[in-house]
């Protein structure tokens, strides 16, 4: 029956839900770490308080990783999970969520519109940052090479499984380094770890050597007696490069330095010194039941299991890298390594594991979620830093043209930086103050030195740009015209640095000051700069044109206008203007325009004639039928004497005069269907 | 309770009809035995309209709808969609839509709130889809299958689909559309659920085939009888004590 059938479905199904959550926790090992609350208390292995945490203990099912068994220990916990995992996740995508909302949202998503046709098609599926990473790659492929290294960080990161948590019968819920239980990445069974988990104070014998940087530090602990330690360090990295010097020099070749040769000396006498250590603890190491190691990099790595005789075996059972992060190796950080993998994290209840491991799962989707916007904060970000560059240095401009003399200071007063668009209103005298600087300035431009001349020049291109700024913001075209025909006037440098301003960004939307006259729709302004070079081929950050910002049809036919008079001055095509504007072209149109009104005129009095028509047939329809046949009657009768009356039908009043009318007692009608309608109403009536 | 009919000896209600909360369309042309099963148990409640798509009578696979609007192929004759507008409710909007994929009923399929859509249907469709029957829409597959419409029958109190519906899937549609949802057939075992049978919040309609046990299934997931089962539990006391007694 349904009813049996569907709560079959439930149980099952949540099951899959656990087996998806354990798979994201198992990647991560080190948020793990901050993810769950602090323990209520810590117990160390081997203690008697340890032995009465082991009261019917069984294991939970969190840090597993074979499906059979986190299905069959999800359903133990399915009183807890019931409330979050009610059908929330989507089978194609292999995700689970919280919120219906962020469930309902999933399915509009592209990401699940992809993997859904992946899935009818019999194609793998891909998880979402693996989607954005394809979406960028087509969009844009630079841009995609960033989120495949994040991928692969996620990978690696999250790859170690390192904490297996347990529940005993007063309901405390515990955490064991999964490396003391058992040496696999598949875990057994719950009956074998369970039963090493209670073997593990009679194995207390651990082997811990760190080993990296130089550094080397061993001890054997048996509990928490230390039996035999060794720590030393010696001269191998090379100073402020890093790496060791026999990378060094595999990779670029020997280098023959003092400091070069004492390192190669080091390492050689490191690997000796480790080698005489360890033999002479090999007694101790036979009866160790776990060994630790942490040695990063090959080099490391040979000097424990490389060479004809390696000081520990490989594929010995008992070896197991240290599970988390630790310091440089010293002996403070091998007993610190000791106690925290024989400490026993107890927590109140399970439910806090749960919930801790509710929310960090709501967590990691979010943060999917950001890669995208991430992704788009980078590309932007250089973009920023350009900008950023270009202020600091049109700063510089300003502050080296101030140290030239004493007169530019006076000006640089009233000259704002670029960036703002704020104008000083009245400076009307700015124009000739200005013209008569530049006199002045002339005679010294020669003084100046040629490593400073760059710098003026820029300085002269920035006041020409305020200049000009001010003019659109004035309107005052005027003013434009009579400045721009004076630098006209003056040398070729002027005339050089007067194109540079024009053609150059002055905001930071990089637009140019054709763009600002276009937008402020400047008539004038317009054709004058375009006269005086100013190119309008010229894109903003918007990718737009100066003839793409104007706002009006107006300021659009000034540019075509100017097109029409100098046709070969600029290229047209990139300017996205979409021909001249020609005499000819005005006229045609002015024309095609008094056509249309003139058919406007036209429609309008056959409009007003069909209106007429109605009233009339409604006043012809609001008669009675006795009152038709009169007017049929005079009609016929006019007729005969010559005179012109309409002729309607009785039912629709629609004009039947040129018609051959249906008839029935003296009624006249347009259709059949008139006269059916007129029967039937008769009939009612 | 579920009721069992036939159109011309084919068993496939779901093709030649769709019934909805406001309205019911049946394809033109059968016996009046099958056109009286309908008005008989919705005549005086909703209008039982007679009608084609595009000259054919397999109305229920070409259209959409539910008690907000209904959708036509764009392969619907003027005259035919005239028809229908004058026959429905004045509440119930009717649009023709543009979608390559033109049996509407097969690849979507709606109650009052949520729809099931095709995953390569249009998104102009989905859409209009949207607007005009006031529903969330989804795209998903049912069983692996795309043809959601043809697979599975909703009704705002349940669902029946495809009986190859896996248990994760079945909780996942159930989660998306917000009512309880079962694997069943119809039809002495047809997995073609939308097209062996028609439902509303209130009425079914099946083919003649399906057996006791599906109507059965279809009752209690649809919740067609509830006085019904009230019935049947307020009689078992008093049988159960008479026998005793005797």
């Amino acid at each position: 029956m349904a009813g049996g059938r569907m709560g079959y479905v439930r149980v099952t199904s949540t099951a899959a839900n656990i087996r998806l959550f354990s798979s994201s926790l198992r990647q991560d090992v080190f948020t793990m770490s901050t993810i769950l609350p602090s323990a209520s208390k810590t117990v160390l292995i081997g203690r008697p308080d340890y032995q009465s945490l082991l009261d019917g203990v069984r294991l939970i099912s969190l840090g597993l990783t074979r499906i059979e068994d986190t299905v069959a220990i999800g359903l133990k916990n399915l009183e807890v999970d019931k409330n979050y995992l009610l059908g929330l996740h989507c089978t194609t995508c292999q995700i689970a969520f919280e919120l219906s909302e962020e469930h309902k949202a999933h399915y509009k998503s592209d990401w699940h519109r992809y993997n859904l046709k992946q899935k009818i098609r019999n194609r793998q599926t891909i998880d979402e940052p693996k989607f954005l990473a394809l979406e960028n790659k087509a969009n844009d492929s630079s841009s995609s090479c960033e989120s495949d290294d994040e991928i692969n960080a996620y990978n690696s990161h999250f790859s170690i499984n390192s904490k297996l948590f347990f529940e005993n019968n007063f309901g405390n819920a515990f955490s064991v380094y999964r490396c003391l239980l058992t040496n696999k990445k598949d875990i057994p069974n719950e009956e074998v770890v369970v039963n090493s988990l209670k073997s593990i104070s009679t194995k207390l014998m651990w082997f811990i050597v760190m080993l990296g940087g130089g550094r080397f530090s061993a001890a054997i602990f048996k509990g928490d007696e230390v039996i035999v330690h060794k720590t030393f360090h010696s001269y191998t990295v090379r100073a402020k490069q890093g790496g060791s010097q026999s990378t060094q020099d595999r990779s670029k070749g020997g280098c023959k330095s003092a400091g070069a040769s004492l390192r190669r000396y080091n390492e050689a006498s490191q690997l000796k010194h480790i080698q005489e250590i360890l033999s002479s603890w090999l007694h101790h190491i036979k009866l160790c039941n776990h060994i630790f190691y942490r040695a990063i990099g090959p080099n490391n790595r040979n000097i424990l299991f490389g060479g004809s005789t390696p000081l520990i075996n490989k594929n010995d059972s008992r070896l197991c890298q240290i599970p988390f992060g630790t310091k440089k190796a010293t002996y403070a950080e091998v007993q610190k390594v000791h106690n925290q993998l024989s400490t026993v994290l107890v927590y109140d209840s399970k439910d806090i594991i749960n919930n801790s491991i509710k929310n960090y799962v709501l967590k990691l989707f979010k943060k999917r979620k950001n890669t995208e916007s991430r992704i788009k904060k980078i590309v932007e970000k250089p973009i920023k830093d350009i900008q950023n560059s270009n202020k600091k240095m049109s700063e510089n401009i300003q502050v080296s043209s101030t140290s030239d003399s004493s007169e530019n200071d006076d000006e640089n007063e009233t000259v704002e930086s670029p960036q703002s668009k704020i104008l000083i209103e009245n400076n009307g005298s700015v124009l000739s103050n200005y013209l008569t600087n530049k006199k002045r300035k002339k005679k010294k431009k020669k003084k100046p030195k040629n490593t400073n001349s760059i710098i003026v020049k820029c300085a002269e291109v920035e006041e020409i740009k305020k200049l000009l700024l001010q003019t659109i913001e004035e309107k005052n075209s005027e003013a434009l015209s009579k400045y721009l025909s004076l630098e006209d006037e003056n040398s070729s440098t002027t005339k050089e640095y007067l194109e540079k301003s024009l053609n150059e960004a002055i905001d930071e939307s990089n637009n140019t000051i054709l763009h600002l006259a276009s937008t402020y729709c400047l008539h004038d302004h317009i054709y004058l700069l375009l006269q005086h070079g100013s190119n309008p081929i010229h894109k903003n950050k918007d990718a737009k044109t100066p003839y793409e910002l104007a706002p009006d049809k107006s300021t659009r036919k000034v540019f075509r206008k100017f097109m029409a008079v100098f046709p070969d001055k600029y290229d047209y095509d990139k300017s996205r203007l979409p021909g001249p504007l020609t005499e000819e072209l005005q006229e045609e149109l002015k024309e095609r325009k008094k056509a249309k009104q003139k058919r406007a005129k036209e429609r309008k009095v056959i409009e007003e004639l069909k209106k007429e028509e109605e009233i009339q047939k409604q006043k012809f329809l609001q008669l009675s039928d006795r009152e038709k046949c009169a007017i049929a009657a005079e009609k016929r009768f006019m007729a005969v004497q010559g005179a012109f009356k309409l002729l309607r039908c009785f039912y629709c009043g629609k004009n039947i005069e040129e018609k051959y009318p249906f008839e029935y007692m003296d009624y006249k009608f347009c259709s059949v269907q008139c006269v059916k309608n007129h029967r039937q109403k008769n009939i009612v009536n | 309770m579920a009721v069992r009919a036939q159109f011309e000896n084919n068993n496939e209600i779901g093709v030649f009809s769709k019934l909805t909360n406001s309205y019911c369309l049946v394809g033109i042309g059968a016996s009046e035995t099958f056109y009286s099963v309908f008005e008989s148990e919705l005549s005086d409640i909703i209008p039982v309209i007679h009608a084609s798509v595009a000259g054919c009578r397999i109305v229920g696979r070409m259209t959409v709808g539910n008690k907000n609007g209904l959708l036509l192929p764009n392969s619907t004759t003027d005259t035919e969609l005239q028809h229908i507008r004058n026959s429905l409710p004045d509440n119930v909007k009717v649009q023709r839509v543009e979608e390559r994929l033109s049996a509407l009923g097969n690849v979507m399929v709606c109650n009052d709130y949520v729809a099931l859509v095709h995953p390569d249907l249009d998104k102009d469709t989905e859409e209009i889809l949207s607007d005009t029957l006031n529903v969330e829409v989804y795209r998903q597959t049912v069983a692996s299958n795309c043809l959601v419409g043809s697979y599975c029958a909703i009704s705002n109190q349940g669902g029946l689909v495809h009986p190859k519906t896996t248990v994760e899937d079945l909780d996942e549609l159930s989660g998306l559309i917000q009512v309880p949802l079962v694997a069943g057939t119809v039809n002495r075992g047809s997995d073609v659920i939308g097209a062996g049978m028609v439902v509303n919040d209130w009425c079914a309609v099946c083919g003649t085939d399906t057996t006791s046990t599906e109507i059965s299934v279809i009752d209690s997931i649809f919740k067609l009888d509830p006085d019904g089962v009230h019935k049947m539990k307020k009689l078992k006391g008093p049988l159960i004590d008479s026998i005793k007694a005797s």
